[in-house]
């Protein structure tokens, strides 16, 4: 085993082994993260209104990153750990937009679902007209079956 | 360890070929675990999301039932927490090892002191019957807040757990550190320890906003 080591890449890695941050950027990061809590708490009691959310959560994401990038390192550390961290909020991130894309249509999903059976029924009723008017254009009266309709979630 | 060099340290397994080869393949180990922690609180903050979606007024009302300056305080343990664990690493990082010990005991009594406000919080919820689902009894709550506290009760839950679960990891580590194991030439154990103390610290990071401040 010990013959192969010299020719293996990983011994020209040795600078990021001992990177030792000097004391002061753990204290700058933790005064920011003071001061950024205290905004968050100072914003929720201004009223914003709708934006208020947005404001929070880019606060909290700024917090977040610094955390990660100096105290759990990542800034310092091998690129990978990086790829492996931002890959997981990446498929977070897939997995919250479809679904609020999903939640947010569905509403206009079961008006056209509405809209649909609505038509289907004039339809319907227009070719009835037409049967007792004896006509020769007169088609027999399909059956129509509206598709089972999705119980509303939003009430 | 009959394959190891004759000088290889005492910590280095024979399935590595340097100590720095151990000592990122671990850290790599934890950085995924720590991603499928993300991914599982994930999925309780799009439950959050779709709730909240669902009933807006019911969360305008029913976060007002919680405690901002409880809330502010454990986010403020919680950070101070985070900073004493990045110092620890630090101290082993340049051998001081008392200090790594002194660090270690910090951050563990903060984390301590974390569980027993959220204790305080619970106890108040319990009392005022402010219960997810079928266990809410309290009157006076308009919308549909057993959903919001369903929310609540879950999401912290869980983070609590994981609090819980760190402070075991975290005496571990400080015993330890106590045995004088760690040290410049070998301190993975304490970092990765870190690592996942930091991720505790980064869902409640979020948690505390979303549910105590957010109107």
């Amino acid at each position: 085993m010990t013959a192969n080591t010299e020719t293996l890449p990983d011994q020209e890695h040795h600078e990021h082994e001992e990177h030792v941050l000097p004391l002061w950027v753990y204290f700058a990061v933790f005064g920011a993260l003071m001061v950024l809590t205290a905004v968050t708490v100072g914003v929720s009691m201004l009223d914003l209104g709708k934006p208020a959310i947005i404001v929070a959560m880019i606060v909290a994401i700024i917090k977040a990153s610094l955390v990660s990038a100096y105290f759990m390192h990542l800034k310092y550390d091998a690129g990978f750990n990086s790829l492996i961290f931002i890959a997981s909020l990446l498929f977070l991130a897939i997995f919250f937009v479809l679904t609020l894309l999903d939640l947010g249509s569905r509403g206009d999903v079961m008006q056209e679902q509405d809209n649909f059976e609505l038509k289907t029924k004039d339809a319907a009723k227009d070719r009835k007209a037409l049967i007792k008017g004896g006509g020769d254009k007169a088609t027999p009266l399909e059956k129509v079956t509206p598709p089972a309709k999705i119980p509303p979630v939003t009430k | 360890m009959s394959t190891s060099a004759p000088d290889a340290p005492a910590h280095l397994q024979d399935h590595f070929y340097s100590v720095e080869q151990q000592r990122s393949a671990a850290k790599m180990g934890m950085w995924i675990f720590l991603a499928t922690e993300v991914l599982f609180f994930g999925g309780l903050f799009m439950a959050y999301g779709a709730l909240r979606f669902f009933y807006p007024g019911t969360f305008m009302e029913a976060h007002q039932y919680l405690s901002i300056p409880m809330g502010g305080l454990n986010t403020v343990v919680l950070i101070t927490s985070s900073l004493t664990m990045a110092l620890a690493v630090r101290s082993a990082q340049v051998d001081d090892q008392k200090n790594l010990v002194r660090m270690l005991a910090v951050t563990f009594l903060l984390a301590g002191v974390f569980l027993v406000v959220k204790y305080f919080e619970y106890s108040h919820k319990f009392h005022l019957g402010l219960l997810p689902g079928k266990y809410f009894t309290a009157k006076g709550v308009g919308g549909m807040p057993h959903v919001f506290f369903g929310v609540y009760f879950v999401m912290t839950g869980l983070h609590m757990v994981h609090v819980v679960a760190g402070m075991i990891v975290i005496a571990w580590i400080f015993i330890r550190s106590r045995q004088g194991m760690f040290g410049s030439h070998h301190y993975t154990p304490v970092e990765n320890v870190g690592l996942y103390w930091h991720i505790v610290d980064l869902v409640w990071i979020f948690l505390f906003p979303l549910l105590y401040l957010v109107k």
